[in-house]
């Protein structure tokens, strides 16, 4: 009997394609997959990461930001959380913060606290490929020290938070008969030029200063602009002996010069009064014809005052010493999984294009010193004082002590009162005694911090 | 003559007694449960108060033996060392002097006005409620916008206040910046601030006197500044003590206003303004010195509670 042979036909899966069919797709489609895979370049897909940044200038947040967009162009899925706040606040959220867990992957505060955090192992040293920028071209070696604390090297720095200049108003200075393009160059020529740049009503109480100074508010500002001062005649807050201790070094000669060109300048020249606007908003609203402050007024008067005609030249020399100040401020990564990628965006935020670009959009200098200011100074001639370095210009820098805010607070309050009293014009033995009282103060403080001595 | 023993109950008396015992056992449960109840529902309120007010209270005295530094992990026992190093601090010592007499400038005035304002208050002056709410209105006002919003009437070159004296030939005032005077422009803004409440306590504590007892005493022939002296203050004595308390632990705690005011550059000398109350956050969360700064908490807790004790032993008022 034949049986009939039935035909076999192709069995058809559910979508409607035959079996063979189906196979044969997939097989193809795996076949490329491999290929792909093989024959594709190897780029790295890094995992997603959102890294949290807190700042203590609300000026750079926005600078932080941009950067951050322009990270993650070469870093897919990489985020930026920011958070900025005035310093002091700032400051007591890092302290609240670090030793809780509860603190952001990367900061920048100023090294005041840190050195507390390093004491209590809570902030990393920096790791080998950092310590290889540092050491590189790409920062003076004083800027290294200054992260320095007990034989590790701490942050990635930033900006310079306190290099300051003189700026001066020409069209006021053409208006007193003074030459725009021969700025005051010691203090008394400062002094000079103060007392015909101020005007004054028919009372003989000034109206616009000639100088506007840090007399009032409180603050560890107000002592710092007075190290301005106290180092131009000879001066410092504190210094180290050999011996590693410290003691107050302005009951002295240096000290109370500092404070009789204040006195002389409030009360006897009266080219500055505590009643007048001050500061910044004084020199940017044309109510003050000089102004000594860090780079950042740049940024400020181009957005609040891009009328006013003005230059910029160095801190004038004193008696004894021409030197101005230099705080770095620099950006810490914190201990946890996200520390490789914090350390690798810090290096990325001080990288020259953007070190550029923080200087032109913000008005704080980087700490570079490779970074090719030509561009900018053609177009912002201003800078030159903080970005040229005269020959002979000395630098110095706050001293390694975490007791130091505490010193510069409380000196600053005891200033401010000192400032105001009229009974220290022409009163040499009453400076004396205040400036000693000031400074027994600091010395108290250095005593509790254990670290005092004169040896 | 015998005592009779108790009768022996009747039935209905026996099952009388059973009741009122089954009663008494009901009712002590029930006031048990009450009492569970009632605890089981402060618990809660209780815990809080415990983490919000009690712990960190207790937390404050024991830190204040200690040289406890926020950051640093080493705080080790001082005993007493805070408190002698206080006695020594020349800003403990102005600030204490500061807020004593900010204190004191602010209760009285506060009061005094206060009183004088409800007095006339208290008469029959039409639209007293506008006046009311008027006086009130900073009494609800946020402290901070209130601060910021003094400094500019307070500024000597454009503030409002210098402008109003200059019409009347003065020269201008540095009201934040001279010496001496920054102190008084904080007590000012501070009255301002509280008077309204003050008034509006004292303005109750008038209406609840009886006017029967002025009908009397007028009848007795007594007038005007005799009947304030004899009737009204004497009666005002509990809301007096009441408004004298709550407005020096206030200004015992003042803080908001200085702070505004000594903050940027354009701002009051902060060492004249110095109060307890900064000097404590200052050691505490800007140099981190926790210990000393929980000392300094403790010592201004143990001002406060001594004034207390005293205004409630002077302005005692006798019960019968």
């Amino acid at each position: 009997m034949k049986q009939r042979m039935r035909s076999i036909k192709p069995q058809r899966t559910t979508s409607g394609l035959s079996r063979r069919a189906f196979l044969k797709s997939t097989g193809v489609g795996l076949a490329g997959a491999a290929g792909v895979t093989v024959l594709r370049p190897r780029i790295s897909v890094a995992a997603p990461v959102t890294l949290s940044m807190w700042s203590c200038f609300p000026e750079i947040e926005q600078f932080y930001k941009k950067a951050g967009d322009e990270y993650a162009k070469t870093h897919p899925g990489f985020k930026l959380d920011t958070l900025s706040a005035d310093i002091r606040s700032m400051e007591q959220k890092i302290a609240a913060a670090i030793p809780t867990d509860t603190g952001p992957d990367l900061y920048d505060v100023s090294r005041n606290i840190i050195l507390s955090l390093a004491d209590a192992n809570l902030v990393p040293p920096d790791p080998p490929k950092v310590m290889g920028l540092l050491k590189s071209s790409a920062f003076h070696p004083s800027v290294v020290e200054f992260n320095t604390w007990k034989g590790q090297v701490y942050g990635v720095p930033f900006l310079e938070g306190s290099k300051p200049a003189l700026y001066y108003n020409t069209k006021m200075f053409k208006e007193a008969g003074l030459d725009p393009n021969k700025p005051p160059a010691t203090f008394d020529e400062l002094l000079t030029y103060a007392q015909k740049l101020t005007k004054k009503d028919a009372a003989g109480n000034p109206t616009r200063a000639g100088i506007t100074l840090r007399l009032v508010g409180q603050g560890s500002g107000i002592a710092e602009k007075f190290w301005y001062v106290l180092y131009a005649m000879g001066g410092d807050p504190v210094v180290q002996t050999k011996s590693g201790k410290w003691h107050n070094n302005y009951d002295n000669d240096a000290g109370r010069a500092a404070m009789k060109f204040y006195i002389d300048a409030v009360h006897k020249y009266r080219v500055d009064d505590q009643k007048l606007p001050r500061d910044t908003s004084a020199f940017v609203s044309e109510q003050a014809a000089m102004h000594m402050r860090e780079a950042d007024v740049i940024g400020t008067l181009k957005e609040k005052g891009p009328k006013v005609e003005y230059m910029t030249a160095p801190i004038p020399r004193g008696p004894k010493r021409w030197g101005g100040m230099t705080q770095p401020y620099s950006i810490y990564a914190s201990k946890g999984k996200n520390m490789e990628a914090a350390w690798d965006f810090a290096q990325f935020l001080v990288s020259p294009p953007m070190a550029l670009k923080l200087t032109k959009e913000v008005g704080w200098l980087s700490l570079r010193q490779d970074v090719d200011w030509a561009p900018l100074l053609k177009e912002t001639p201003q800078y030159k004082p903080f970005v040229v370095w005269d020959k002979g210009r000395q630098i110095y820098a706050e001293p390694l002590l975490p007791a130091w805010d505490e010193i510069e607070s409380k000196m600053a309050d005891r200033l401010v009162t000192a400032y105001a009293d009229k009974s220290l014009l022409d009163n040499p033995a009453g400076i004396a005694k205040t400036m000693k009282d000031i400074a027994a103060q600091s010395d108290e403080i250095l005593k509790k911090a254990g670290v005092y001595g004169t040896d | 003559m015998t005592l009779d023993a108790a009768p022996p109950l009747s039935p209905e008396g026996a099952a009388g007694r059973v009741s009122r015992a089954t009663t008494t056992r009901r009712l002590n449960r029930l006031t048990l449960a009450k009492y569970r109840f009632c605890y089981l529902g402060l618990l809660p309120i209780f815990a809080i108060y415990w983490v919000l007010r009690l712990e960190p209270i207790s937390r404050t005295f024991y830190l204040s033996f200690h040289d406890w530094h926020l950051i640093r992990p080493n705080r080790p026992w001082v005993g007493l060392t805070n408190y002698r190093e206080l006695l020594d601090d020349p800003n403990f010592l102005m600030a204490l002097w500061n807020t004593s007499l900010f204190a004191v400038a602010v209760v009285v005035l506060s009061v005094v006005v206060g009183l004088a304002l409800s007095v006339l208050l208290a008469g029959n002056l039409r639209f007293t409620a506008a006046y009311q709410a008027i006086y009130f209105l900073p009494v609800i006002t946020p402290m901070v916008p209130m601060a910021i919003a003094w400094k500019w009437i307070f500024d000597a070159r454009i503030g409002i206040l210098n402008y109003v004296l200059s019409w009347f030939g003065v020269s201008p005032i540095g009201w934040l910046t001279s010496p001496g005077v920054a102190i008084w422009s904080i007590i000012i803004m501070s009255v301002w601030k509280v008077l309204g409440y003050n008034m509006i306590l004292l303005l109750v504590g008038l209406k609840n006197i009886p006017a029967t007892l002025y009908e009397a005493a007028s009848i007795d022939g007594a007038f005007g500044w005799r009947m304030f002296w004899r009737i009204t203050l004497p009666l005002l004595r509990p809301i007096m003590l009441f408004v004298i308390v709550v407005s020096t632990i206030n200004a015992y705690n003042v803080f908001t206003q200085v702070y505004v005011m000594t903050q940027g550059s354009q701002a009051a000398p902060g060492a004249q303004l110095r109060v307890l109350v900064f000097d404590i956050y200052q050691n505490g969360f800007q140099f981190f010195k926790m210990g000393y700064a929980s000392a300094e908490a403790v010592v201004l807790t143990l001002i406060i509670l001594a004034l207390t004790l005293v205004q409630f032993r002077v302005i005692r008022v006798d019960e019968g």
